[in-house]
């Protein structure tokens, strides 16, 4: 404990480190233009270089302490994900099929459903492996350290709980497999950490549901706080002695404008305003966390290699996972 | 443009920790390259095809050294940007690329126009064109496995008649004996005032729609409307239609959000709708041809629509529904009928069947 204390005399003293999203949608807009003339003329086959343009838009869009991060993952390492991808989809529907045709409908909702299940928490493992480790900041890489074993046999061990507790569990898995994926993220040489309690999250979404039943909807922005503000404020990156705390200060009334507005722009344009949306919603997210430690992110180091499997990545699109945990 | 000796301040990241070193940058004397001089680091020739740009903006340029991606430079002197696009012929892409991003929106809103315009002229033309073709290459026989899969399901004849079944195939058969073996009526205990036809051929008639008939053409009428659905094979061009309007759809939905679905996918529903319209005019006219060819008094499939307007006498917009509305549906058949004179013959067998069908629903 003392040798704590004294070490934390000599850490850098406390900074609050900008954090902004500086895209705008006209920008986004034509990316978003170009990409759909592309996949049109290829039949959809462009697909995984329009992902990787939009991505490599959306993260150099993105500046943390005066650096902007950056996407390097390539349409080519995407197309190879893809492919992998849709074979494995065609086997698990392929199987379904062949069993309906030979009258073994059970066997074949067995196969379909377990298959889904089954890959499932491996989308998730691969799909982080890919996106952390093609995603950078002045060249040094983040990484994502989780084990595919340990991560699946976690996964199970929490929906087996969550299937006998029908779904009451289900807060608790949702928070157990964030800390697992979130605390195995790194920056270089700086740690994640996420310390989320499934309790607290049960309570929390207990109090939403109710209350945004109660008040028929209106409290559901106040909710969508809660759950953001749980998932920010529980984030930390640790590097040496140092740390970095991430704080929300978004309100329920932020959300609700930005929703409201969001909605209008979406009504109004005919989904033509799509790329107004994200940006405007990227730039609120992110000028509503606050970001505050004594890192000193100049002596970040190189330490995550580089992983080129897209499998991951391209299947939680097909399923359109995003980004679950 | 290009000033001799331009030189920018850089920030140089060498892939093993995130300091950024200051530097300078400048144009190699043959204009083929950037010679950096970084400090701690001493200086780098590298030629433009040796670089990757990783993010191009009007005040920021961030490159990336091929041999080893992490090593970054950040460049942020508007002048030394503009200089580097100017030298930089590898770059031909990333130029072609960047000129259409920054074209400005009005060309961007012109492209998506472009767009809406290409994908509204394959579905509403090139889409059922391609389902048309290919209705013609499906053989007849995948038209009869579809019909059968509903018509030989497990609990499909429960409600049947099959007294009223055989007299109704008898009607049939003396009415039109020329028509395939394919034909099939089933007569189902339902009070639903309800006719329709399957792609094998099979047709199912409700003992309701029965009750509320009167005369012998009636009935010929509605048999004549169900043959040429089979015979036009609507089932398949409608299933055809569907399914290809439905790949071209998930093909752009794909790409658009939640909301956007949900509007094109009930704007697909009614066009759909509409395609069943046109598929129901078609039976009623070549109906209409089936009875002329076998002298029935045409006059009977009126009858049945007009009885069928007061049997649903809701009033559906004709967009929302899967049949037109009876009244147009009364006039072009009255026109049909003026245009076409009938040679009306007696049926006094079919006329006796009828009776004897009749007496069977009634009792």
């Amino acid at each position: 404990m003392e040798i704590i204390e004294h070490k934390s005399l000599h850490a850098n003293p406390e900074k609050v480190y900008p954090f902004s999203f500086v895209g705008t949608g006209g920008a986004y807009f034509g990316i978003a233009i170009v990409n759909i003339i592309l996949k049109i003329f290829t039949l959809g086959l462009y697909y995984p270089w329009a992902k990787a343009k939009e991505l490599q838009y959306l993260y150099g869009a993105t500046s943390f302490d005066e650096s902007r991060f950056e996407f390097h993952g390539t349409g080519a390492e995407m197309f190879k994900g893809f492919i992998k991808a849709l074979i494995i989809f065609a086997l698990i529907i392929g199987g379904f099929i062949a069993a309906m045709v030979m009258q073994m409908p059970i066997l074949g909702f067995i196969w379909y459903i377990g298959g889904f299940m089954i890959i499932l928490p491996i989308i998730i493992h691969g799909s982080y492996k890919y996106r952390m480790s093609r995603t950078s900041w002045r060249g040094i890489r983040f990484g994502y350290r989780g084990d595919r074993k340990e991560f699946t046999i976690l996964f199970f061990k929490e929906l087996f709980f969550t299937i006998i507790s029908l779904g009451i569990y289900g807060s608790w898995m949702a928070i157990n497999l964030r800390n697992y994926v979130l605390s195995n993220i790194r920056f270089g040489s700086a740690e994640f950490k996420y310390s989320g309690r499934g309790g607290e999250y049960f309570v929390l979404n207990l109090k939403g549901y109710f209350l945004t039943l109660i008040t028929l909807g209106i409290y559901m922005f106040w909710w969508q706080k809660d759950l953001f503000n749980y998932y920010i404020n529980n984030l930390t990156l640790h590097h040496k002695e140092g740390k970095i705390r991430l704080k929300s200060t978004a309100s329920g009334g932020d959300f609700f404008g930005l929703i409201i507005v969001n909605l209008l722009i979406m009504i109004f344009t005919l989904g033509i305003g799509y790329p107004w949306i994200l940006t405007r919603t990227l730039k609120f997210i992110f000028s509503k966390i606050e970001i505050v430690g004594n890192i000193d992110t100049d002596q970040l180091v190189q330490t995550e290699k580089e992983y080129t499997d897209a499998t991951g990545e391209d299947m939680s699109d097909m399923l359109d996972l995003g980004f679950v945990i | 443009m290009f000033k001799p000796g331009i030189v920018a301040d850089v920030r140089y990241y060498n892939g093993v920790i995130a300091k950024p070193f200051k530097g300078e940058c400048t144009f190699n004397d043959k204009l083929t390259g950037l010679i950096l001089t970084i400090e701690e680091e001493g200086v780098l020739q590298i030629p433009f095809s040796e670089l990757t740009i990783k993010r191009r903006e009007k005040l920021y340029l961030v490159l990336s050294i091929n041999s080893q991606s992490s090593r970054i430079v950040e460049i942020n002197d508007p002048a030394f940007i503009h200089a580097y696009f100017q030298f930089n012929k590898s770059g031909a892409y990333e130029n072609w690329y960047y000129k259409i991003l920054h074209a400005g929106i009005a060309v961007h809103l012109a492209l998506a126009a472009g767009i809406l315009a290409f994908c509204a002229a394959t579905y509403f033309y090139f889409i059922p064109f391609l389902a048309e073709k290919a209705v013609d290459l499906i053989p007849r026989s995948v038209d009869d496995q579809l019909g059968q899969t509903v018509s030989e399901s497990p609990n499909f004849n429960d409600d049947a008649d099959s007294a009223l079944t055989v007299e109704l195939n008898l009607f049939m058969r003396t009415m039109a004996p020329e028509i395939d073996a394919r034909y099939h009526i089933t007569v189902m205990n339902d009070d639903l005032v309800n006719a329709f036809a399957l792609p094998d051929g099979s047709i199912i008639i409700n003992t309701g729609i029965l009750k509320k008939m009167n005369r012998f053409e009636e009935l010929a009428g509605v048999l004549s409307h169900e043959i040429s659905h089979v015979e036009h094979r609507h089932g398949m061009r409608l299933l055809s239609r569907n399914v290809s309007g439905y790949l071209l759809l998930t093909l752009v939905l794909n790409d658009v959000n939640g909301l956007m679905t949900v509007f094109i996918d009930n704007a697909h529903q009614f066009h759909t709708l509409s395609y069943s319209r046109k598929f129901e005019k078609e039976a009623d006219i070549s109906g209409l041809a089936l009875l002329r060819n076998h002298n029935i008094n045409p006059q009977g499939m009126i009858d049945l629509f007009k009885m069928l307007e007061k049997e649903h006498d809701i009033d559906i917009p004709e967009w929302m529904s899967s049949h037109p509305v009876s009244k147009e549906r009364i006039q072009y058949l009255q026109k049909q009928i003026k245009e076409h004179p009938v040679n009306i013959k007696e049926h006094h067998l079919l006329k006796s069947k009828f009776d004897k069908i009749k007496n069977f629903v009634s009792e």
